[in-house]
């Protein structure tokens, strides 16, 4: 047999494959987003009728708690505090754990909320990492302070929701800046369907918004181009991806930055895992596979309004560990429920969903890397028509473009977050170069996610934060 | 440019070739597309035209004139709100309602109370759309009476949970007997986010509710009903629930009996006092923890030595109740717990000093 021929024609079918692939994953991008727009103008009706806010705001909402885990967050933990207890909300509770902070944490939370101890009084529905102690504020009656051993943030959100006796949990990062009116536009959906059992919102990035007391007061792009290209990034995420997604069946990811749950059914689902580094996920994943197995009528739905704030990495050592854990975060939650996977037992999340994370979020880079490898050797060895290559690139280009503008018009036409015309021409500036560079490092950065997770590593890795900035 | 023309005519030839041209001609025509929507809506934005809010505003310096006491205001007020949407009228009604009372609320339901609002109301009571089944439950006081109750009681099965949560919120401005049933039939359903507002709303109806109430505890249905109809007996002070809260202290399942004795805290008397006491020895730990706890509320120093003999109980529960009672008693009990920090099982002796030390009205916080 002569090798040289077999190679070259594996070379071939692959390149061809790889095309395929493209047509699929990008055909499927397309339909997301036309899924989105139908989804976006329902909740865009929602959002604006002001008598329907003023119902919200009525004491018939039912009772919230936030759970925030906090670890080593003495610098900023009284500033996003004080901002979760004057959240816009009739009936709210809020539970901060110390995950054994090794700073000053508890410290800084004991002088600021004049804490005293209580007796640590609760069910323990879930285990955890043992608690130290109870307190409570002498200032806000709806502050609770869990200060425990050091468990991870999963353990330290257990033991929240241990504490929590409401029937609506908000899970969110004790950095997380959130709007005033966060909860009343999350709890929507809860009111809407009684068998809503979760529900997620869009997280915006916050690097350069003038922040003051916790709470953004003035939105612009960061001026840095990594962290904006992730603001069309996650534009693109959240306002068609995961919009469209729900249309097909509910969501599998619902971010950890802020995400409202049922109580109830977080606890029949046994509560955030412990040892894994994507926790949101196996959640939201483990949630619709019980549910489904018990053939319960539930509903995960998604709201395309934004409701909190982060701040996203500005270095590529930083966003490389970031992307890395979230595809190690991804391969895992995947391999643990694998048995969804095409099953129809699980209905529209099995067939559809789930399908689609394997397919496309998870095997993407893989095949992007090896396309880029199988397209350089065939163009090496004239297997590929350079012309061809040329204008499949720029083909795959303009597709990228083009979905990073059509996110930046759902932006415009929905919510219109930057005041200053030259800030979105920023971002469809930014918009014609992510593909450029950054869409490649990415890929790498998620391969390499696979591969850490393959030799089994779970650690979450340093981020370093530059904070916000102040008005 | 050569080398252009002759492959761009080889890749015509493919089928793939023509696929990815294609692509790319669309790829272009859509990037055009979307830049020529960022500019049109921006320019949406700069020159966002203002909503003209004339005669709402001039309707709202009436009323405060109205309220001021010229009556001749509230003729002008009417005639300003005849010029005005149903839509509009809904939502001043709405602002309204929620802030106003007396005299002046009375005034101004009759004032937004016209025929054409009360055809509007009724069909929007009868949408597939939640959101104005929602808005009808809000203004169901601009209905005729005889029209409002039978649209409440079908808004209180309605099958969204918010327009529930608000039909409660409005059952007790009509709380006639169909209203009374339909919201005791609610105890039947899901109550996981609609439970507080079912008890709220039983409990602000009144005595009308006291029958109904003795039916559902001499008849022990479900036991998550069972705990809301104790909680709304022991928020509502009827003493004819007396009896039968001691009775399911003493024979219900251990939750209900829990609940009863916590509600019988609200009920100081001997014959409450003494079938604490006796809770205090149950087999099952929340009836103790409860009975413990309603001892606290009763307020009897003659319960110390009880208190005292249940203290050192395995469950913390138990203990943490009967130290908070203890200290709710007095003189007499911040002796005894005071005694209880040198206690020799140590459990005993941290609970007693944990609560010792807590600021008194933190005690409220214990349930």
């Amino acid at each position: 047999m002569n090798w040289k021929l077999f190679a070259f024609s594996v070379l071939y079918h692959f390149d061809w494959a790889v095309f395929y692939y493209f047509i699929f994953v990008n055909g499927f991008y397309t339909m997301l987003l036309i899924l989105s727009i139908p989804e976006l103008f329902r909740n865009y009706a929602l959002s604006r009728d002001e008598n329907l806010k003023r119902l919200f705001e009525s004491d018939a909402s039912p009772a919230i708690t936030l759970l925030a885990p906090a670890y080593n967050e003495e610098a900023t933990i009284v500033e996003s505090l004080s901002a979760m207890l004057t959240i816009e909300y009739p009936d709210l509770q809020v539970v901060v754990v110390n995950d054994g902070s090794g700073d000053r944490t508890m410290d800084v939370l004991k002088t600021a909320f004049s804490l005293f101890e209580m007796p640590p009084v609760f069910r323990r529905l879930l285990p955890t990492a043992e608690v130290r102690a109870l307190y409570r504020s002498h200032r806000f009656s709806a502050l609770t302070v869990v200060d425990k051993e050091n468990g991870g943030k999963a353990d330290a959100l257990n033991a929240a929701l241990n504490v929590a006796g409401t029937p609506l949990v908000c899970a969110m990062d004790a950095d997380t800046l959130i709007e005033p009116d966060a909860l009343l536009r999350m709890v929507r959906p809860f009111l809407m369907k009684e068998n809503t059992v979760a529900a997620g919102g869009t997280i915006r990035i916050a690097n350069d918004c003038v922040v003051d007391k916790a709470r953004v007061v003035k939105v612009r792009p960061p001026r840095r181009f990594l962290p904006a290209v992730q603001v069309v990034e996650y534009l693109r995420a959240f306002l068609f991806g995961r919009l469209g997604i729900n249309r097909l069946g509910g969501n599998l990811v619902i971010s950890g930055a802020f995400g409202l749950f049922s109580r109830k059914a977080v606890l029949d689902a046994g509560g955030w895992l412990r040892g894994t580094v994507g926790e949101d996920m196996e959640l939201v994943v483990r949630m619709h596979r019980i549910l489904c197995e018990k053939r319960t009528p539930y509903l995960v739905d998604f709201i395309p309004d934004p409701v909190a704030w982060t701040e996203a990495p500005e270095t590529l050592k930083v966003l490389s560990r970031q992307r890395e854990r979230w595809h190690r975060g991804l391969t895992d939650t995947l391999a643990r429920h694998r048995i969804m996977f095409c099953n129809p037992r699980y209905g529209p999340i099995g067939m559809i969903v789930f399908p689609y994370f394997v397919i496309v979020e998870w095997l993407a880079p893989v095949v992007e890397l090896l396309g880029y490898a199988g397209l350089a050797i065939g163009l090496y060895f004239g297997i590929v028509d350079w012309f061809f290559a040329a204008l499949f690139f720029a083909a795959a280009y303009g597709l990228g473009v083009v979905l990073s503008l059509f996110s930046i018009v759902l932006e415009e036409a929905f919510y219109q977050r930057f005041p200053r015309t030259r800030h979105i021409l920023y971002l469809v500036a930014i918009a014609l170069l992510e593909n450029l560079g950054y869409r490649q490092l990415t890929v790498l950065w998620r391969v390499k996610g696979i591969v850490r997770y393959l030799r089994g590593e779970t650690s979450w890795g340093r981020m370093d934060r530059r904070g916000f900035k102040s008005s | 440019m050569e080398f252009v023309a002759t492959n761009a005519q080889l890749l015509l030839q493919k089928p793939a070739g023509l696929f990815i041209l294609a692509v790319l001609a669309l790829d272009l025509m859509f990037c055009v597309l979307a830049v020529a929507l960022i500019i049109l809506f921006r320019i949406k934005l700069l020159f966002r035209i203002r909503e003209r809010q004339g005669p709402v505003k001039e309707f709202q310096e009436r009323l405060e004139v109205f309220a001021a006491g010229d009556d001749s205001a509230l003729d002008e007020a009417r005639e300003l709100l005849s010029r005005l949407s149903p839509g509009v009228r809904a939502s001043l009604f709405l602002s309204y309602s929620r802030s106003i009372s007396g005299r002046m609320r009375e005034q101004i339901v009759s004032l937004f109370s016209t025929p054409r609002q009360e055809v509007q109301i009724l069909r929007m009571s009868r949408s597939r759309l939640w959101s104005r089944r929602l808005h009808a439950v809000r203004l169901l006081e601009l209905v005729p009476v005889e029209k409002a109750v039978p649209l409440l009681v079908g808004f209180l099965r309605d099958p969204t949970p918010l327009v529930r949560l608000h039909a409660l919120q409005m059952a007790p401005v009509f709380p006639h007997d169909e209203v009374v049933a339909a919201v005791f039939g609610m105890l039947e359903g899901p109550l996981a986010l609609t439970g507080f507002a079912v008890k709220d709303a039983l409990v602000r109806m009144g005595p009308s509710v006291c029958d109904r109430l003795h039916k559902l505890l001499d008849a022990r249905s479900s036991e998550p009903a069972l705990i809301l109809a104790i909680e709304v007996a022991e928020s509502v002070r009827n003493p004819g629930c007396v009896p039968r809260l001691m009775d399911m202290l003493r024979e219900g399942p251990p939750e209900a009996a829990a609940a009863a004795a916590r509600a019988l805290g609200g009920f100081p008397s001997p014959e409450t006092r003494d079938t604490l006491r006796a809770a205090l020895t149950s087999p099952h730990e929340p009836v103790r923890s409860m009975a413990a706890h309603a001892l606290g509320r009763i307020m009897d120093p003659a319960v110390v030595p009880d208190l005292v003999t249940a203290f050192p109980a395995p469950s913390f529960n138990v203990r943490y109740h009967c130290a908070a009672a203890l200290k709710k008693l007095g003189e007499p009990g911040a002796k005894a717990l005071a005694q209880c920090q040198k206690h020799e099982d140590p459990f005993v002796r941290d609970i007693a000093w944990y609560v010792g030390n807590m600021p008194d009205f933190a005690m409220t916080w214990i349930r």
